[in-house]
């Protein structure tokens, strides 16, 4: 049982803004396996799960972005209809409060991505009730 | 007609030596009484002795809004606690406001100078003045509303905001004059096109008093026509007391009575007097008033003076609207904000930088505020609510310490300009 780790990036709200950042993170030769963007008026807030976090993160720097590496949950799905509620009703069942989420399909399956309230705690509980989380190595 | 005749009219020459004995007086008194201008007055090598005519003005030493913040809250008052009646507080540069105080003739002077201004734009018995200036710490409200009822008109307290009510009011009591900044007067314009209200036909305004931020002739002329009203431009500040001197009818600049004020205009680099009718600094010496006397006060305004009688019989200097700051002073919505203030606030929140962008802009006739702040690296969150919660700080703390509701925007780090030199911080794309 482990943890993931994303890269955030804070996108000013402007025309052209997120290809740059993107452009970068193609550069550093990193594929982009999913992501989400959280709008908030002026700025955004973009998180990307990277199969290379370290070299994208590293040139973001490099270049003057704000970027971060935050821990979060990355949980197999199966594609299929109801397979983010299986997940989605146990983690309520546990008592596993999700702050975001998002979700990406991976070989035959799927990955949801979640920001959990207490990290340690809802991995013991996600642990008990049976279900696998997948590191960054897991991903890549 | 005038409110007193005698001294709106007073031959210069007679007004003149009237000014010097006040002068003269004013300066033994504080002399006497000022520890702070004695000490100013020491340090510059003046003594009351050496004013022997008016001119003798210029040896004397100046007085800063600075001054006024060294000495918060009251320690420059020449008259006891007691003698004080009431406060008006201002925004200063930073931190600290700029509180002034009056005793019970500070106001008499007040209002008696408001209700000679009143009188020579023709308000008076039988006029309803909807008084929309802000009540309160602000003088514009509470001085306004004294002067007119000084001059027998009915006052309508409307203060600012909730403009449907008022242009409700307006009709319903036959408001014939309104005193309030050019941009709300244009906003309720706006508001009443939209309700279908026509001035012209159902209101008895005929009569607006407009001031407390820089405005343009061009901006009078697109009332008036709009309106079908006259505007007038008033002048004060609340170091002076506060909103004191108009146009007359003749509306060919200010009056500032000479039995209330000396005026100065001065070279700002050289402080050398620069000829009638050429823009310098505005320099006024308040030849009345006990709590808190300003001599020489550099007020920070750009003007010229005109010193020949008006058309209208009055006597005293005039001056032109002002065209200008000295200082970096920002007018929103009426509110004197400064850059600094803006900085100082910023430096208390540990969760953004040093760097800042101040733009003003119009969104209809109201002005806007946005203050732009680059987030410190270390806050940046992936969560939403926690780099919504820096935001609410700032905005909680702008209208906190600067008493008004600014936009913010957060910024990504290095996002924002750096400057060399000196730092254009403010961009205004506001047009007077």
């Amino acid at each position: 049982m482990s943890t993931a780790k994303q890269l955030v990036v804070m996108v000013e709200n402007r025309v052209g803004r997120l290809a740059e950042v993107t452009g970068i993170i193609g550069e550093a030769g990193s594929n982009i396996l999913g992501f989400s963007i959280a709008e908030g008026e002026n700025f955004g807030i973009v998180r990307f799960m990277l199969d290379d976090l370290g070299s994208a993160y590293r040139l973001l720097k490099e270049r003057g972005h704000t970027v971060s590496c935050t821990d979060v949950l990355a949980i197999p799905m199966e594609d299929r209809p109801g397979g983010l509620h299986e997940v989605s009703s146990r983690c309520g069942e546990l008592g596993v409060n999700i702050v975001y989420a998002y979700a990406f399909r991976i070989g035959e399956g799927a990955v949801l991505v979640m920001k959990v309230d207490d990290l340690q705690k809802s991995l013991r509980a996600l642990k008990g009730a049976g279900f696998t989380t997948l590191s960054n190595d897991d991903l890549s | 007609m005038y409110w007193n005749a005698r001294m709106e009219c007073m031959p210069k020459e007679e007004l003149r030596n009237l000014q010097f004995r006040e002068l003269k007086t004013l300066v033994y008194r504080l002399y006497s009484f000022n520890n702070f201008y004695r000490e100013r007055m020491k340090e510059h090598g003046v003594h009351p002795d050496d004013i022997q005519t008016l001119e003798d003005i210029r040896k004397l030493p100046f007085m800063y809004k600075k001054d006024l913040r060294d000495h918060y809250p009251t320690k420059m008052f020449t008259s006891s606690k007691d003698e004080v009646v009431r406060y008006h507080v201002s925004s200063g540069t930073t931190g600290k406001p700029t509180l002034v105080g009056y005793t019970e003739n500070d106001i008499e002077f007040w209002t008696d100078s408001l209700a000679r201004a009143l009188t020579s734009i023709g308000i008076g018995t039988g006029d309803v003045v909807q008084v929309s200036y802000g009540y309160g710490l602000f003088t514009g409200g509470l001085g306004l509303h004294y002067g007119a009822e000084r001059v027998g008109a009915t006052v309508l307290p409307a203060s600012v905001g909730n403009t449907e009510r008022q242009l409700e009011l307006m009709m319903d009591l036959d408001v014939t004059a309104i005193a309030c900044t050019p941009s709300y007067m244009i906003h309720m314009g706006e508001v009443a096109k939209r309700l279908g209200i026509d001035f012209r036909r159902d209101t008895k305004l005929r009569k607006a008093i407009l001031g407390a931020e820089p405005w343009s002739e061009g901006m009078r002329q697109h009332i008036e026509e709009n309106l079908g009203i006259e505007a007038y431009d008033i002048y004060g500040t609340s170091e002076l007391s506060g909103p004191m001197f108009t146009e007359c009818e003749e509306r060919n600049g200010i009056h500032v009575w000479g039995d209330v004020g000396i005026v100065e205009i001065i070279d700002p680099e050289t402080e050398e007097p620069v000829p009638d009718g050429e823009v310098g600094e505005l320099v006024i010496t308040v030849l009345k008033k006990e709590a808190m006397p300003m001599i020489r006060y550099r007020i920070s305004d750009l003007t010229y003076a005109l010193e020949e009688t008006c058309t209208c019989g009055r006597s005293s200097t005039r001056i032109g609207r002002i065209s200008g700051r000295t200082d970096d002073m920002l007018i929103i919505r009426g509110i004197n904000v400064f850059p600094s203030q803006v900085e100082h606030t910023l430096m208390n929140i540990p969760e953004v930088g040093e760097q800042f962008m101040i733009i003003l802009d119009r969104k209809g006739a109201l002005d806007t505020m946005t203050v732009q702040a680059e987030l410190s690296p270390e806050h940046f969150s992936d969560k939403m609510a926690d780099m919504m919660a820096i935001k609410k700080k700032i905005d909680s703390d702008m209208r906190k310490y600067l008493n008004i509701s600014v936009n913010v925007e957060l910024m990504d780090p290095g996002s924002l300009p750096r400057f060399e030199g000196k730092a254009k911080r403010v961009i205004d794309k506001r047009v007077f």
